[in-house]
């Protein structure tokens, strides 16, 4: 079947995530990791060089406790595993964003620990709302994009910039419409094949990415639409990690239909206007994101907003992931639910971890949760 | 017509039979490690009692950790749901739940309706569960049954930092190196346990009245402890 066809390319990808980032690095090609969240993936494309993102592993961690507490989340940890057991050696560069006291410090932690010939931190604004952000987020994107320059020795004109721009907007528009799809349609592809699709995309060749997209798009609507009386949920947290989650979800007589996730619709976010100033239409992107616990607005708030989302979507509750010591989630994490509790949403918190997180418990949860809400079992 | 459930706990398994919404018979045995046998052999030990078969039953519903490796069943339901469940049998005035098994502890919260309106339930962390008080009677050498009343002659409990199995197994040992009575520290113990596991409830909101079930509730000091806590 081509539908399936095509999801095992995504899923290829995502099994071998760094294979085109080695593959153009053999070929001559910069290559510039970023890891979660918002780093701007389109300066790194103009600048000639493949940006690829690091999310972390789950294999276990063992190096990464030399430099990093165990109780900071395991993405992170992750990530740094991965640096330090050589898995990263393809990299020219990386860019850790500024999103929470973890990333912060892991900055100076990969500088001292690892060999990665140029390594940045991107600093964004942590209060949004105020008038001086963008301003500030400007002259810190053209920092990071002189950084790349001298990094790739190519510069990233104005023209470059623009087509690069051009090439991710086409690819977030097809990964909204997959959405879009998917809200509507919600037996045709899974909701862990949506998401593998999305995921993919941090890996891949973005007009590649874009092409399969397209094809997929194509290939789902020929598809008789089937009635479907599962239970719509949303998700709100970082990763959708252990993958396995979202297939209990649809055991349990779930599916997801909408989220705020880091490796989901965060990564969509809003489109860059091409016809100004860029850095400032990439700014006012980041500044115009989905919520998110690193930093959040005061006049959209995150608890409106997903309040919103789960209406919007018509879903029926609401699952929070949280990854372990994720502090911008756990210190949010009251507001969220409040937010909910008032709306009349259910929900429920699964804490998770990458690489060892108890399954059972979490399919006792999430089952029950199911059953509190007349699903599966009651 | 007759029906069974089968719980698969983490350490023991249950059954009950009923006929016609009656309890007949019941039995309760150590799960061991191959759970597909050992929910097929508790069963059938259950119905020779009453000399039934398999086959006599009109249904099966499972639950607890093992539920899923259950062959027979007609439905899975997690604890939770049955013990919402369960209370409308057995009190139906009940509208929070406080489960202490091997594995993991619960708070469960019942509506009027007797649906279940919230729950919480500890991290994969053995600390405030039976698995922690059976680790310290372990260390301390004395039955899992005596630790309850053993508990109640302290005078004045030893103070036992919880927040590991293993952290706090070792602080255990140290007081006993340090001549401590036995029976203040196993009352420490308790104080322990209570204090986890209220401060886990105090995620839902605890109402009146309040049911303490699984292995924990047959702990008399723990149970005491707990309704001390709550208040």
């Amino acid at each position: 079947m081509v539908i399936d066809d095509l999801l095992k390319r995504f899923n290829d990808v995502v099994a071998d995530p760094y294979a085109e980032a080695r593959k153009r690095r053999e070929g001559g090609q910069k290559v510039i990791g970023w890891l979660p969240t918002d780093v701007p993936e389109e300066l790194i494309h103009a600048a000639g060089a493949f940006p690829v993102g690091i999310l972390g592993t789950n294999e276990p961690i063992h190096l990464a406790d030399a430099h990093l507490q165990s109780w900071a989340c395991s993405l992170m940890r992750g990530c740094l595993e991965q640096g330090l057991k050589g898995t990263l050696d393809f990299l020219n560069g990386i860019i850790i964003p500024h999103t929470c006291d973890t990333t912060r410090m892991l900055v100076g932690i990969w500088r001292h620990a690892l060999k990665t010939p140029y390594i940045d931190n991107y600093l964004m604004p942590r209060q949004v709302d105020r008038p001086s952000a963008r301003t500030y987020l400007k002259g810190e994107l053209a920092r990071l994009k002189s950084n790349l320059e001298e990094c790739t020795g190519q510069l990233v004109t104005d023209k470059a910039l623009r087509e690069s721009i051009k090439i991710y907007n086409a690819n977030r528009l097809a990964m909204r419409r997959l959405y879009e799809f998917h809200g509507t349609n919600t037996g045709v592809i899974s909701s862990r094949a949506l998401y593998t699709v999305i995921k993919a995309a941090m890996f891949m060749d973005k007009a590649e990415h874009t092409a399969l997209v397209e094809e997929l798009l194509q290939e789902i609507g020929k598809v008789e639409p089937r009635n479907d009386e599962r239970i719509r949920l949303t998700l709100s947290g970082g990763v959708w990690e252990p993958p396995e989650i979202l297939e209990m979800i649809e055991e349990l007589g779930g599916v997801v239909v909408a989220d705020d996730l880091l490796t989901g619709a965060r990564y969509l976010g809003p489109d860059v206007d091409t016809t100004g100033d860029l850095l400032d239409a990439l700014a006012y992107r980041q500044l115009n994101r989905i919520p998110f616990g690193g930093f959040d607005s005061t006049i959209r708030g995150r608890s409106t907003f997903l309040v919103e989302l789960v209406r919007g979507a018509r879903a029926q509750g609401m699952v929070f992931l949280h990854l372990k010591f994720c502090e911008p989630e756990n210190y949010d994490y009251r507001d969220m639910r409040k937010a909910m509790t008032e709306a009349g949403i259910p929900s429920i918190r699964l804490e998770t971890e990458y690489a060892n997180t108890s399954l059972g418990q979490l399919r006792t949860r999430l089952q029950a949760f199911m059953e509190m809400m007349g699903g599966n079992g009651s | 017509m007759y029906v069974a459930g089968i719980d698969i706990g983490s350490i023991y398994s249950k059954v009950v039979i009923l006929q016609d919404n009656q309890l007949i018979a019941s039995l309760v045995q150590r799960t061991g490690g191959e759970i597909k046998t050992a929910s097929r052999r508790i069963l059938e030990e259950a119905l020779e009692t009453l000399g039934l078969k398999l086959y006599d039953l009109a249904a099966v519903v499972a639950t607890g950790y093992g539920r899923i490796s259950v062959p027979f069943a007609e439905k899975q339901v997690t604890e939770i749901t049955c013990f919402g469940r369960a209370m409308v049998h057995l009190y139906p005035e009940v509208r929070t739940v406080i489960d202490i098994g091997g594995q993991d502890s619960k708070g469960i919260k019942i509506d009027e309706n007797h649906k279940v309106e919230d729950f919480v339930m500890n991290d994969k962390c053995a600390a405030g569960t039976g698995r922690f008080l059976e680790v310290m009677a372990n260390a301390l050498e004395v039955s899992l049954e005596d630790m309850g009343p053993l508990a109640l002659q302290s005078k004045s409990p030893e103070v036992i930092g919880i927040t590991c199995t293993v952290f706090a197994e070792s602080q255990v040992v140290s007081l006993v190196a340090e001549g401590r009575s036995k029976i203040d520290i196993i009352a420490g113990i308790h104080q322990a346990i209570a204090e986890r596991i209220y401060g886990m409830l105090k995620m839902i909101k605890i109402e009146d009245r309040i049911a303490v079930t699984g292995g924990g509730a047959k702990n008399i000091a723990l149970v005491k402890a707990l309704e001390k806590k709550i208040g």
